[in-house]
């Protein structure tokens, strides 16, 4: 059943659900309620964007095996599939930084219109979350392979929910920002 | 005609719905052995199912109007399942498979899917029936339009009820099981309803404020028997939806608490919430 | 600390309140200038909402919740430090601010495009900004450590539906404030953006909408108000229960009525919006549902009362504050759901009449219930008892001024006077009911001035108070006064919500609830 540890972190995540809905419906009314032209969402690149999503969901496939490993106690495996889960995130934070350089280029900031604002503001919190994710998930990578080598699955438990979350989140950014605009 | 004239004409009630609904309570009556309120809750279940698919609310629909739609959703998927689900006796479901099914470790799996069945039923019913009603129609629902020469004119709106009272059923199951030992938790029970009523209320905010910018004419839909404007209307859906569906969320949080109090030793569910406590030394006098 | 904390902050917002009395005693009149009278204002009401109520309902359930609970710490203490911290780091932060080029002044809910850059030029409204972001994250650490504390860290014995009210309030509460504060964050950090970053938000002109502000604002904002009632109600379900020697009349409502408040809390707060324009269908709606959110809290007023009654009342300073509250509280109460019919909200809006229902909830609430709490808590807290003679003196000059300084303001509001003037003209009856608010202020300034000197001397005194002195009934009176660093070394047996009374009364327990 949980234990504390995870459940700190479910109660932590069901509270961040509520500051993305908020950062979403700002993002949605903005598209959607307002006068001004959208000039930001043609210029996303939606193929690219969506690539860097399937490593971000791979992160969490292998995450859940490392998760599995652990439980199994094949230390080795765990320790792979995490590194794994921190590359692949990596990789999509990387992702984006590469984004936001492109649209700084074609002058496309925070503050440019109100869907810059609400595009960079969105995808950054998203992304300082992913990042935050990334520290934690290194730091245990690190306790587990120095000489603090067992890692309980307790202290694991409550990272995984957190980085599924930040997964999920990103599904529903993706979605309302680069898949709408071309419906 | 006024909207009262409307509900009072006779033939706005539909004899055929009628019927079918007093057979099946009676076959109800005769074949299940169920308590008394069981019968009246099964009763009623069946009212509410009249009402939206035999009563003038059901023919209100080729209106266009989009708050008619909503009232009969929020029927079908939260009120009617309900009803009938308190309206079975408690071994209805013994010896299926799904007896064995929620007997075996995979409970928790099935509440996370009976919860996505619910979301989806609201989110899903919302929008396919947006598109059913705009292609019948020719009107454009809360944005949405569809053209009338597509497939979606031919898909019958009662299709669409039907599945959403199957899932509006599946989801209210955890936590309304005539069974009471399936159920979920008090407590449980009441985040479980909470984050629903809060996706719920996500709609409910969307459909409402999106009504001034999304009605393109501010005219009366359709010659409709409310002159209602469509912009009063599409307002009147969304807080229709969210304030008395909260209420309901709201109101079986309470009779579920409530209940949960009055539990006595012995009846109690050991609480899964609780965790691995700190073990201290008692003493005992 | 954080009840020092909140002590030390009431004292500042207490005295900006008197600078902002005594501007206003008199029409016309010029003792500070506008600008700090903004200041003045904005200052008082984020302080005493965010610096004093929030930590000083925070800092009771943090010491009590796992007393009361029968565990021996919270679920995270380090969290529970950070969250102090933070709290601490964002208030010195906001008035960090005076020093900075001058406070904020767009008013405690910082309505846009007031506070955007073209017309705050100043940084006060960033300080405001960051200061609240910091706090709030501080309220949602303490709010993840209530609610796991209590689902993990329970006497095995004690189940969910025996537990004291004070600690299901506080885990109600948690929900609430982990749902609502993360709303407030986002309007916070998009204000931030607004301001450092230029972006668009909230600023019409280049295509955001102000409106938006004030719906994250208030979405937050409602169910701050229950955040800071809902502990109060708890203490006061505490309290009415052991001095009138009866247990709570009506333990269920009481219970599932906070639920219905807090699931209710998130579908009212556009009647802080009502004059905004928007349609009648949506004013309507929230009118109805406004009026609802009322019935639950007169169900807890009527639990209350019938607790008293036929009860055998001891008349402590803990009892009267209780008291007071009853009364108090309801009048507010009862103005509140006055704004919920919407032409008289369209009427009073923005006036006194409303100055006079936040003070009445939040002083004759929230305060006189954490004045009830202290002085029923403070001999365990501290070991040693209160001066009730000072006490008495302190309440009886504090209600009487409370009610003469807001009582009037109802009727300042219906005649018109606007809130947030820094001088008015000489219209009839605003002068006198202005002066007599002021005065009333005068005898709070000293209530609060022997409060403050009940605390020193107590606190000089050695520690002599028993362990249960008020012949209460919960777990944390099974303990020492003050608790050992160790809560608890051995529990009693926990079969009822009264597990001390059970104890004390084995010929005649309480019913058995596990």
């Amino acid at each position: 059943m949980k234990d504390k540890g995870k459940l700190l972190i479910l109660l932590l995540v069901g509270s961040e659900t509520f500051f993305f809905i908020s950062l979403i419906i700002a993002y949605v009314y903005y598209r959607n309620f307002t006068n001004t032209v959208d000039t930001v969402a043609h210029t996303l690149d939606a193929t690219r964007a969506g690539i860097f999503t399937l490593f971000l969901i791979a992160s969490s496939v292998t995450l859940i095996v490392a998760k599995n490993a652990l439980k199994k106690d094949n230390r080795k495996r765990f320790k792979i599939f995490l590194v794994l889960t921190v590359l692949l995130g990596v990789i999509f934070i990387s992702g984006q930084i590469g984004e936001y350089i492109g649209l700084y280029k074609k002058q496309i900031t925070l503050d440019s219109d109100v869907f810059g604002s609400s595009f960079f503001t969105l995808t950054g919190f998203h992304g300082l979350h992913v990042i935050l994710g990334l520290i934690a998930l290194t730091i245990i990578f690190l306790l587990s392979i120095g000489k603090m080598e067992r890692v309980g699955v307790a202290a694991f438990s409550g990272m995984d929910v957190y980085w599924h979350f930040v997964d999920v989140v990103w599904i529903f950014v993706f979605y309302f920002v680069y898949i709408m605009p071309l419906l | 005609m006024s909207g009262m004239e409307y509900f009072l004409r006779f033939e706005n009630w539909s004899a055929g719905w009628l019927l079918f609904f007093v057979f099946l309570w009676i076959s109800h009556v005769v074949v299940l052995k169920s308590s008394r309120v069981h019968k009246v809750c099964f009763a009623s279940g069946l009212f509410i199912l009249y009402l939206v698919f035999g009563s003038p609310l059901a023919l209100l629909s080729e209106y266009g109007l989009h708050s008619t739609a909503m009232v009969k959703q929020m029927l079908i998927v939260m009120v009617a399942p309900i009803l009938i689900l308190n309206g079975v006796p408690k071994n209805i479901f013994a010896g299926s498979m799904r007896n064995d099914f929620w007997n075996s470790g995979n409970s928790k799996k099935l509440v996370m899917v009976a919860w996505f069945l619910g979301a989806l039923a609201m989110w899903g019913g919302h929008f396919f029936g947006a598109i059913v009603m705009s292609a019948k129609t020719g009107l454009a629902i809360c944005g949405i339009s569809a053209p009338i020469e597509g497939w979606f004119s031919a898909v019958p709106e009662n299709l669409i009820l039907a599945v959403l009272l199957l899932m509006g059923v599946l989801f209210a199951l955890p936590v309304f099981n005539p069974n009471r030992s399936h159920r979920i938790g008090a407590l449980q029970s009441v985040a479980y309803l909470f984050t629903s009523c809060v996706s719920c209320s996500i709609l409910g905010l969307y459909v409402t404020f999106s009504a001034v910018s999304n009605a393109t004419l501010n005219t009366t839909t359709l010659r409709n028997p409310f002159s209602l404007s469509s912009i009063a209307d599409q307002e009147l859906a969304g807080m229709l939806m969210w304030v008395p569906g909260c209420f309901l969320y709201v109101f079986l949080c309470m009779a579920i608490l409530m209940r949960w109090y009055d539990e006595k030793e012995g009846q109690l569910k050991p609480q899964p919430l609780i965790m691995k406590t700190k073990k201290i030394e008692q003493i005992h006098t | 600390m954080y009840l020092w904390l909140a002590l030390f902050f009431f004292i500042i917002g207490g005295l900006e309140a008197m600078v902002l009395r005594a501007q206003l005693a008199l029409p016309n009149n010029e003792l500070i200038s506008p600008e700090t009278y903004n200041q003045l204002f904005t200052m008082h009401g984020t302080t005493m909402i965010f610096l004093v109520l929030m930590p000083a309902l925070i800092g009771l359930g943090t010491y009590l919740i796992p007393l009361m609970i029968g565990a021996n710490e919270m679920a995270f203490p380090r969290l529970n430090a950070f969250s102090l911290w933070m709290t601490f780091m964002g208030g010195t932060l906001l008035y960090f601010s005076f020093f900075a080029g001058g406070g904020p002044d767009a008013g405690w809910f910082n309505y846009a495009p007031l506070s955007e850059n073209n017309y705050s030029s100043s940084h006060g409204v960033d300080y405001y900004l960051i200061g609240l972001i910091l706090t709030g994250i501080g309220s949602i650490g303490a709010a993840l450590n209530f609610v796991t504390t209590v689902l993990t860290l329970r006497a095995p014995d004690m189940k969910l539906n025996m537990l004291p009210l004070f600690v299901w309030m506080m885990f109600i509460n948690g929900f609430l404030i982990l749902a609502a504060f993360p709303l407030l964050n986002a309007g916070l950090f998009m204000m931030l953006i607004d301001r450092q970053f230029d972006a668009h938000f909230f600023i019409p002109s280049s295509g955001g909408s102000a409106i938006l502000w004030q719906h994250f604002f208030w979405a937050f904002g409602h169910p701050e108000v229950y955040i800071l009632a809902l502990p109060a109600f708890g203490i006061i379900s505490e309290v009415i229960p052991v001095f009138s020697r009866k247990p709570i009349f009506g333990y269920k409502f009481v219970a599932s009525s906070t639920v219905a408040i807090a699931l209710l809390a998130f579908g009212v707060w556009v009647h802080h919006m009502f004059a905004v324009g928007m349609s009648n269908t949506v004013n309507g709606f929230f009118a109805a549902s406004s009026m609802l959110i009322g019935i639950p809290t007169g169900i807890k007023v009527i639990n209350w009362i019938g607790t008293m009654y036929k009860g055998s009342i001891r008349m402590t300073v803990s009892m009267m504050f209780a008291l007071a509250f009853l009364i108090d509280f309801t009048i507010g109460g009862l103005s509140g759901a006055s704004f919920a019919i919407v032409p008289i909200d369209w009427q009073l809006t923005d006036t006194y009449y409303v100055v006079a229902h936040i003070h009445y909830v939040f002083l004759g609430g929230t305060a006189f219930g954490i004045f009830a709490g202290i002085f029923y808590w403070f001999p365990k807290i501290t070991g040693r008892h209160l001066s009730e003679k000072l006490g008495k003196w302190h309440l009886w000059l504090f209600v009487f001024g409370f009610n003469m300084t807001f009582l009037l303001q109802h009727m300042l509001g219906i005649l018109g006077m606007p809130r947030r003037i820094y001088t008015y003209p000489d219209l009839p009856y605003w002068k006198i009911l202005n002066l007599i608010s002021s005065i009333g202020a005068i005898f709070m300034f000293v209530a609060i001035g022997i409060f403050l000197y009940n605390i020193f001397i107590t606190l000089k005194k050695p520690r002599s108070a028993e362990d249960n002195p008020w012949e209460a009934w919960t777990l944390e009176w099974s303990t020492p006064s003050p608790p050992n660093l160790k809560n608890f070394e051995q529990l009693p047996p926990i079969h009822s919500r009264r597990p001390l009374w059970d104890l004390n009364n084995p010929d005649n327990p309480d019913k058995r609830l596990n």
